[in-house]
C-alpha cells in the first residue's frame, strides 16, 4: 500500500475521498509539493516520492498514473553519467499515463534519443504556451494561454516517436505526446497558481486516466 | 479559492490531538512574531497544552515600528488569550552582523541568534520542545538551496535535541499560506492577523539589502511604515520597501530598447530562483527620463516584458528596478516591491497607479533624508524572491 512519507500529510487525507492513486516522482524541484496539492484538490491521493526511491514498487502498487515533477538538475548531464538509468527503465516499461513537468520532460525527451541543452533564452515567470495540437492534455487550451516556466534548459530536438503540442517564441518544444502512449511532457509548470488554466490540464490528464 | 477543498476543522482536532500526544503533559515553547503563521501555530499549541505552554516574542530589532508592542497586546487579548512574554535581543543581532554582506551569511547569523534565545528560553523554563509555525514553502526553499529561512532545522540535517535541548514540532509543515488562513479564521484568530501580509521571519534583515547599519535601517523602518500604510487598501497580497545602497558597478546599455535611459547595476546582489536553482545575481536600475517615465509604466505589460527580455540574455541578473523619481542627495536607494500571489511559491508584480506609486515615492523622498532614489521592482517570482535575500 502506498502511503504518503509524512504522518503529518497522511493524517491531512482522508481515504476514502480519493477516487485515483497518482504519485508524484520528485527531481527535487520547488513546485513538486504543488502539484501533490493540486491533485488532492481534483480528489487523487498523490503521495510526494523522491525519484532516489525505488520505483518499481511503486509500480507494482497498483497506480493509476504517475507524475514526474521537475528539480534543479542539468538533466542531460546527469543523464549521461547514468544517474537516471532506473528512472529510464521505468519510463520505459511503464503502462500507466505519465505527465512529465519541467526538468522530466527534458529527461523524458532524453530517454527517447532526444537531445536536450541550454536555452537560449532561459523563460522566467509569464510565457505565452502556443497550441499546436490540442491532444489531449492541451484540450480547450487553443490557440494560447499564459503559463509559468522557470527553465535554464530545454529540448533541443524532438525524437521521432512524439508529437509536438506546444510552442512559446523563445522554446519551441513546450508540449510534447509520446505516439500511441498517454505519456505526456511539459516544459512550463501547470502546477502553479499563475498558470492559467493549469488545473485544466490536469483534469484533461486525469481523464486519459479514466479512458 | 480552491482551499475549500482542505477541511480546516478536521485539521485542527488532528493537530491539537497529535501535539497533545507529543507533550504528554510537559512544557512547550512557541515563539510568535503577530504573522499569521507563528500566531496559528501558537493558537493551535494553546489549546493543546493550555497553561503549560509558554509563548514569547523575540525583539530582533528587525521588526517595524512599534510591533512587538502591538503584537504582545492583540495576542494577549480575548479571543487569543495568549501569555506573550517580550524578550529584547535587538543587540545580539547587531553586533553578530556587523561587517556581514552576503545574503545567506546573514541568514544562518539570524539563526544562530535566535535559537540561541530559543534554547536559553527553554532551558530556563523546562521546556522540553519548541512548536512552530513552519509552512511548506519554508521547507521546501531551505532544503531547495533557493535560501536559509530561519525556521527550518530537523529538514537539513540539524539535531534540535542535541544543539538546543528541545525536540521541535511543527503543525502547520505540510500547509500553504492560503490554508494557514483558512485555519487561522477557524480558529477565530482575529481577520488584523489572520489577513496579514506576510512578514519574514529575520525581519527587515532581508530588506536591509547588503550589510545591517543602524541608519539604514531606520530609513528602512520610515519608508516601510509609508509603503504600508499607502497600499494597505489595494487588494495586494504582499507590499513592502527595501534599502539598497546607492552604489554602482557599472553602467549597461541595451540598444533594442530605444528608451532614453540609463540603465545601472547596484554592487548589492538579491536572491531569485531559476529553474529550481538559487541564484544570487545583480539588480539594475532602470532610469528612464523624468518626462516618459510615467507614459512607460501605464504600458504595464510592456515594462515586465522588458524586464524578461533583460533576465533572459543576462544570466547574472535577478532583479530589475523601475525609477520612480530621485532627488539630488542621499547615500540609500528604496525599492518599493508589491505582488500578487495565493501560496507565494509564484508571485505576479502587482501594477499600481502612477499618481499613488508617486505619492509614495515623494513622501518617502521627503521624510527619509539619506535615501536618494525610489524605485519599483518589476520582477516576479521566478525569476526573483519576493524578498531580497
Amino acid at each position: 500500500m502506498m502511503l504518503p512519507p509524512n504522518p503529518q500529510q497522511r493524517l491531512n487525507m482522508n481515504k476514502e475521498k480519493f477516487n485515483l492513486k497518482v504519485p508524484v516522482v520528485s527531481l527535487g524541484g520547488q513546485y513538486n509539493h504543488l502539484i501533490s496539492r493540486m491533485l488532492s484538490e481534483l480528489k487523487v491521493e498523490s503521495p510526494i516520492i523522491p525519484a532516489i526511491t525505488n520505483l518499481n514498487q511503486i509500480i507494482e502498487a497498483n497506480i493509476d498514473g504517475l507524475v514526474f515533477g521537475g528539480g534543479p538538475q542539468r538533466v542531460y548531464e546527469d543523464f549521461k553519467k547514468g544517474i537516471f538509468n532506473l528512472l529510464h527503465e521505468i519510463i520505459i516499461k511503464i503502462d500507466v499515463p505519465c505527465l512529465c513537468i519541467c526538468a522530466a520532460h527534458q529527461l523524458l525527451a532524453l530517454i527517447y534519443g532526444g537531445e536536450v541543452g541550454p536555452a537560449v533564452y532561459p523563460e522566467f515567470g509569464p510565457v505565452e504556451i502556443e497550441v499546436v495540437d490540442e491532444d489531449e492534455i492541451l484540450r480547450g487550451l487553443k490557440p494560447s494561454f499564459i503559463a509559468w516556466s522557470s527553465h535554464n534548459d530545454e529540448v533541443k530536438k524532438l525524437p521521432k516517436q512524439f508529437r509536438l503540442l506546444a510552442k512559446s517564441k523563445k522554446c519551441l518544444i513546450q508540449a510534447v505526446k509520446l505516439e500511441n502512449k498517454p505519456v505526456f511532457g511539459v516544459q512550463f509548470h501547470p502546477e502553479v497558481y499563475h498558470t492559467i488554466n493549469g488545473r485544466r490540464i490536469f483534469e484533461n490528464f486525469l481523464s486519459a486516466i479514466k479512458r | 479559492m480552491l482551499a475549500s477543498e482542505f477541511n480546516a476543522e478536521e485539521f485542527i482536532e488532528n493537530q491539537i490531538e497529535n501535539l497533545r500526544k507529543e507533550v504528554k503533559g510537559g512544557k512547550a515553547l512557541v515563539a510568535v512574531s503577530g504573522g499569521v503563521d507563528s500566531t496559528t501555530c501558537a493558537a493551535l499549541a494553546y489549546k493543546a497544552v493550555k497553561e503549560n505552554l509558554v509563548c514569547i516574542l523575540i525583539d530582533t530589532g528587525f521588526m517595524r515600528v512599534n510591533e512587538p508592542e502591538w503584537v504582545k497586546k492583540t495576542l494577549s487579548k480575548p479571543p487569543l488569550n495568549l501569555p506573550v512574554q517580550i524578550i529584547k535581543a535587538e543587540e545580539n543581532f547587531m553586533k553578530s552582523l556587523i561587517g556581514v554582506k552576503d545574503a545567506e551569511e546573514k541568514r544562518r547569523i539570524f539563526r544562530e541568534e535566535f535559537y540561541k534565545v530559543l534554547s536559553s528560553t527553554a532551558k530556563k523554563e523546562n521546556c522540553k520542545f519548541l512548536i512552530q509555525g513552519t509552512i511548506a514553502p519554508d521547507w521546501i526553499e531551505t532544503k531547495g538551496g533557493i535560501k536559509t529561512q530561519h525556521n527550518v532545522l530537523t529538514q537539513i540535517g540539524i539535531k534540535t535535541e542535541e544543539k538546543y535541548g528541545f525536540t521541535v514540532l511543527e503543525p502547520l509543515v505540510n500547509l500553504y499560506k492560503d490554508q494557514v488562513r483558512v485555519v487561522a479564521k477557524a480558529l477565530n484568530i482575529p481577520k488584523e492577523i489572520s489577513e496579514r501580509q506576510p512578514f519574514p521571519g529575520p525581519g527587515l534583515m532581508v530588506r536591509c539589502v547588503g550589510e545591517v547599519k543602524k541608519e539604514k535601517l531606520r530609513e528602512l523602518k520610515k519608508a516601510t511604515e509609508i509603503v504600508e500604510e499607502k497600499l494597505m487598501d489595494e487588494g495586494i497580497q504582499q507590499y513592502f520597501a527595501a534599502v539598497l545602497d546607492e552604489e554602482f558597478i557599472e553602467n549597461q546599455f541595451f540598444p533594442e530598447l530605444s528608451l532614453n535611459y540609463a540603465a545601472k547595476i547596484f554592487k548589492n546582489l538579491a536572491t531569485g530562483v531559476k529553474g529550481d536553482e538559487r541564484a544570487y545575481g545583480k539588480i539594475i536600475g532602470i532610469k528612464v527620463e523624468e518626462e516618459f517615465r510615467r507614459k512607460i509604466w501605464s504600458d504595464f505589460e510592456k515594462l515586465i516584458f522588458l524586464q524578461s527580455k533583460i533576465i533572459s540574455e543576462k544570466k547574472d541578473f535577478t532583479r530589475v528596478l523601475y525609477l520612480i523619481d530621485e532627488k539630488n542627495e542621499g547615500k540609500y536607494a528604496v525599492s518599493i516591491r508589491a505582488i500578487k500571489t495565493r501560496d507565494y511559491m509564484t508571485a505576479d508584480v502587482a501594477q499600481i497607479d502612477w499618481e499613488t506609486i508617486r505619492d509614495i515615492t515623494r513622501e518617502i523622498l521627503f521624510k527619509c533624508s539619506e535615501v536618494k532614489e525610489v524605485y519599483y521592482d518589476v520582477t516576479p517570482k521566478p525569476p526573483a524572491t519576493i524578498e531580497y535575500e
